[in-house]
């Protein structure tokens, strides 16, 4: 019995050693920039202002731009985590329904689309 | 005792029924190439606009071609995949992003300028498709309003199970050249077989290709509105199907859309 008990809190004590090794990992798994940054200066400034901007545009082409992925295997603990997270949401909220008119007036002059279809 | 018998036996026969159509469900769920696209009008300045159709969804412009994304937070922050914020082959931003909501052969309102992107790791490390999920924060625009006064945000999901009825969106340069918003109806699956990715990808029918990488999945769409997924694009004809007829995407759930959010401030 005493076993028992030795090998469960030895278990259980892996399980939280695990869950706070995920945790960790949480907290230190995004990658940000900011406009302000030094490293923000060396990208390329946006330009869509005119028709003539929006006409050049071409589609981003996800083959180049993915590259090579790695294959990540899931582990066991995080195959847990998944099948045990419980679904949850945020709600969003609908654009004010007042604001057409002033939306149309603050819309950019550009000369009148083309029927491209 | 008797009368107990007799009425456990129907409910008996209910549940046998109610489990063998449980069972026979998931073989009918989410079928590669099955489908129903059509444009969608969310500009309010179009003809044929529909008020129920979220202006929060629109194209967005990068430095290596445009992309698809929507307003997931009343902080204006959109949402849209990783491969339109950070490219793998030179291990580099992208850069120049730039978010016209509800854009429609051109703009509806003045767009709105990157002020901040957030990628996991993850998706830097190993190109992951679960990881293939990116927010980027917006400044006010040239008249100095916020995207979300203009737009609202839609609502957010994650967790959920891969079978869902879904509504993708986005600009896809093979219909209308990417001038207009178009949408695919379906429902969604994952692939269980090894090297397709298991739950957390989602696969569903959509004829939507280039341009439409980051647009929103959206559950109960013109209803609460959650998004639960953006375009990654196509992985194999095995584990997504034909190429031009399906399409794949990272479900949300803790490890993708949470981090993120808690680090921009969604």
């Amino acid at each position: 019995m005493c076993i028992v008990r030795h090998a469960v809190f030895i278990a259980s004590g892996i399980v939280i050693a695990q869950g706070a090794a995920f945790a960790a990992a949480q907290d230190t798994k995004i990658t940000t920039i900011t406009r302000a940054s030094p490293a923000a200066k060396t990208l390329a400034e946006p330009s869509v202002k005119t028709q003539e901007d929006l006409e050049k545009a071409k589609p981003l082409d996800w083959t180049k731009t993915i590259g090579t992925p790695k294959r990540v295997e899931p582990t066991a603990e995080e195959l847990r985590l998944q099948r045990e997270a419980k679904p949850e949401s945020v709600e969003g909220a609908p654009a004010p329904s007042d604001d057409d008119q002033s939306a149309q007036e603050a819309a950019p002059t550009d000369p009148a689309p083309r029927d491209r279809q | 005792m008797n009368s107990q018998f007799t009425l456990g036996q129907p409910c008996l026969r209910a549940a046998a029924v109610l489990a063998a159509i449980a069972l026979a469900c998931p073989a009918f769920a989410g079928t590669p190439g099955v489908y129903t696209p059509y444009p969608e009008i969310n500009n309010p300045t179009k003809p044929g606009f529909n008020p129920a159709s979220p202006r929060a969804i629109g194209k967005l412009f990068t430095a290596s071609g445009w992309c698809s994304a929507s307003v997931i937070s009343p902080n204006n922050i959109i949402v849209t995949a990783a491969h339109c914020c950070w490219n793998r082959s030179t291990n580099a931003w992208i850069g120049g992003w730039v978010f016209s909501p509800a854009y429609h052969n051109g703009h509806w309102v003045p767009p709105f300028n990157w002020a901040s992107v957030a990628v996991l790791n993850s998706w830097i490390n190993n190109g992951d498709t679960p990881s293939d999920v990116c927010l980027i924060g917006l400044q006010p625009n040239a008249v100095a309003r916020t995207v979300t006064s203009y737009t609202g945000w839609l609502g957010r999901t994650w967790n959920n199970d891969s079978i869902q009825s879904q509504h993708a969106l986005g600009y896809p340069n093979n219909i209308g050249a990417g001038n207009t918003l178009q949408l695919c109806t379906a429902e969604s699956f994952s692939n269980y077989a090894a090297g397709c990715g298991g739950g957390p990808v989602i696969n569903m029918g959509c004829n939507m290709t280039f341009g439409s990488s980051g647009g929103p999945w959206i559950m109960r769409y013109r209803g609460a509105n959650y998004v639960d997924s953006v375009v990654h694009g196509w992985q194999s004809a095995a584990c997504t199907g034909p190429f031009g007829t399906t399409f794949n995407g990272a479900k949300f759930t803790t490890s993708n859309i949470v981090p993120l959010c808690t680090g921009l401030g969604c």
